[in-house]
């Protein structure tokens, strides 16, 4: 049996790590290709209107793969941080893919750790078990796959031009095809881009500090913890700040207001970029040459 | 302190009698019109979920009137709603008008950090006065469950249109005078008598029964969804609610502080279709659905406000309950741009389409 890995949303953060495992496990895999043209008109056309870009993304890989397999690997990522939570389709998106995308056979292990870590290894174990492996080998090829796939943070290429630092979550950052590959186009314009895997643990928890009420989203965390680290002069600097969401985003919708308002008080440029399946490649380039043109501008007057 | 509190449907009658009973002045925002939602479109993020924005104006409503101090609940999410607070401060703040928010967490078996809120808006009054405003308040959010259901079991046959809607507002406001527990029922009694004695139009067809499910605040505030359930009373139509305040407090709030499990019969009828709980009642509008199908209903509307996250998952899986149960299903959402024909045309398409499948079953089972 081959099982299909759709390349979008929580991939980005954990896909490595899902490859990994089920490969020790000695499951057959197959992960989509990057998305394309074609997969996000298949994910427009599955999908309810309504639903965020990056949902109708995900369906999209969803499709593109039920064409060679029938098995797709879709864990519910109910939380991976304690006392926190991911967005409501996450949540639900193992059920969403079954009534949209008809015939799917789905394995949803439950991820949630907002009482307690173990529910990680609950979720690996449920796994193991679902391809009838022994809780050992389960394990072992779990334990093998997180050490594997650990990352060294990424760091700052050196340059003294401009910087900004880009916001989003990484499934927006991350798909050239969604993102119409902003940081390419950023990079090209000669910016230096700070993201959030590029800060510290305890820069974000230190830029998260200076909230009132916490979020209570997993990857909004993230988002304005970085945020107002870079907003309030933490290392390395920032000239400015764009922040990558899609249409229809709810904890966006809410956080980047906070992180703007939060901006605008302490006067740093702010840039909000908002995709849908409609945005058009012109009129991004455009937005982006003023911005950059501008805080540059600024950058030159105040020194 | 001069309190004041969001607006949905008639948690006001409840909120000022509480408020009242622990000696604070209330101003109760005005009733929600195109000004406040125009209000509160403004200064809001344009992707907020709608409910935020008729807190703003709500808010800025009553601060022009003289309120200095907002009560606002607060959550956990994921649904959105346990960040509004955060964000309607912030908005308050940047736009320099002075109201305090108090915030009132879920209670979570935390009783204590509850009263304690309540206490700084009422320092001078015990536990027990607290307890016993409660109680009051409480019982009321029941009258009001109680009577808007049985306006919705007598609009759909009344002879002359507008005699629920009139009675049900006056039963609304007696019960809003009301300050013991002994008033609030004798209140609700002679509501419910008066709704029940309303004229029947004798030649009436049993009604269409529709079931309303979807986001609390929507199904809740007449103001913000069209006036759906008059609209589909005087269509001929007896709502039956999926959801309603009274009942979620009972099932959210008191099962949780006594630590009671509360009945899963609505999580288990989902369950085929969504397997873990979504956040606000995207669970609930998939379960009750099932459950709203099994019971022989004519229909299910499901309402949100535009881009709610557990309705968007919910709605993705209906269409799967109804193919497999054969109940019509359909989804408004409603935001700040929403207009009244444009929901009435949908009404009456979809309540039209009831009534042709209901003739149609009707002579499948007479042969």
């Amino acid at each position: 049996m081959r099982v299909g890995i759709p390349k979008a949303l929580l991939y980005h953060e954990h896909g490595a790590q899902w490859e990994r495992f089920l490969a020790g496990l000695g499951v057959e895999t197959v992960t989509s290709a990057p998305t394309n043209r074609e997969t996000l008109d298949a994910g427009v056309r599955a999908a309810v209107d309504e639903a965020c870009l990056p949902v109708k993304v995900y369906l999209g890989h969803c499709m593109m793969l039920l064409r060679e397999v029938k098995t797709l690997f879709i864990p519910r990522v109910v939380s991976t941080a304690a006392g926190a939570y991911h967005c409501p389709k996450l949540i639900g998106l193992p059920d969403v893919v079954r009534a949209c995308c008809p015939g799917a056979q789905v394995i949803a292990p439950t991820v949630n750790v907002s009482r307690g870590f173990a529910g990680v290894t609950r979720a690996a174990l449920a796994t193991g078990a679902a391809f009838g492996r022994k809780p050992l080998t389960t394990w072992r090829a779990w334990t093998v796959a997180v050490q594997a796939t650990g990352q060294p943070r990424p760091a700052l290429p050196p340059g003294n031009g401009l910087t900004l630092g880009l916001l989003g979550h990484s499934y927006m950052r991350h798909d050239r095809q969604v993102s119409l590959d902003v940081a390419a186009k950023l990079q090209g314009l000669g910016v230096r881009l700070v993201e959030a895997g590029m800060l510290s643990p305890a820069c974000i928890t230190g830029g998260a500090s200076r909230q009132g009420k916490p979020t209570f989203w997993v990857l909004e965390r993230e988002v304005i913890g970085a945020g107002y680290h870079l907003i309030h002069g933490g290392e390395p600097r920032v000239d400015g700040l764009v922040h990558l969401t899609s249409f229809g985003c709810g904890p966006d919708s809410l956080v980047a207001e906070m992180v703007e308002r939060e901006a605008r008080r302490s006067r740093v440029p702010f840039l909000l970029l908002t995709f849908d399946e409609h945005t058009g490649e012109a009129g991004l380039t455009t937005r982006l040459e003023a911005f950059v043109d501008l805080v540059r501008w600024r950058k030159r007057r105040c020194e | 302190m001069r309190v004041t509190f969001p607006r949905m449907g008639h948690i006001h009658l409840p909120m000022r009698a509480i408020m009242e009973r622990l000696g604070a002045e209330v101003i109760v925002p005005p009733p929600i019109t195109g000004h406040t939602i125009a209000l509160g479109a403004r200064h809001s993020p344009e992707f907020a979920c709608f409910p935020l924005k008729l807190n703003l104006g709500n808010f800025l409503e009553a601060a022009a009137l003289g309120a200095d101090t907002a009560i606002m609940g607060g959550g956990i999410g994921p649904c959105r709603f346990g960040y509004y607070a955060e964000v309607e401060r912030r908005i308050l703040a940047d736009l320099g008008v002075d109201l305090t928010m108090v915030v009132l967490e879920p209670p979570r078996g935390h009783l204590k950090q509850l009263l304690g809120e309540l206490k700084r808006v009422a320092p001078r009054h015990s536990f027990r006065d607290i307890w016993e405003a409660l109680h009051l308040g409480l019982s009321m959010f029941s009258a009001i469950d109680a009577l808007e259901e049985a306006s919705l079991m007598a609009r759909p046959v009344e002879r002359s249109r507008g005699d629920t809607t009139r009675a049900l507002a006056g039963a609304l406001e007696r019960l809003g005078q009301a300050t013991t527990a002994k008033q609030v029922r004798k209140a609700t009694l002679e509501g419910l008598e008066e709704l029940r004695g309303i004229e029947r139009d004798v030649g009436a067809s049993p009604p269409l029964r529709v079931g309303l499910v979807g986001e609390i605040y929507m199904v809740t505030e007449p103001a913000a969804n069209q006036y759906l359930e008059r609209q589909l009373g005087e269509l001929g139509v007896e709502v039956v609610r999926g959801v309603a305040v009274g009942q979620w407090i009972r099932e959210n709030i008191i099962m949780d502080v006594l630590r009671l499990r509360r009945g899963d019969r609505v999580k288990q009828a989902a369950k085929p279709y969504l397997g873990h709980p979504v956040g606000g009642e995207g669970l609930e509008s998939v379960g009750r659905s099932v459950l709203f199908a099994a019971d022989g209903l004519d229909g299910v509307i499901q309402v949100g406000p535009l881009t709610c996250m557990p309705e968007i998952v919910a709605q993705s899986i209906l269409p799967r309950v109804s193919a497999d149960t054969g109940l019509p299903i359909i989804t408004l959402y409603f935001d700040e741009h929403s207009a009244e024909a444009g929901v009435a045309t949908r009404l009456e398409a979809f309540v039209d389409l009831l009534r042709q499948r209901r003739r149609e079953l009707l002579a499948v089972g007479g042969e």
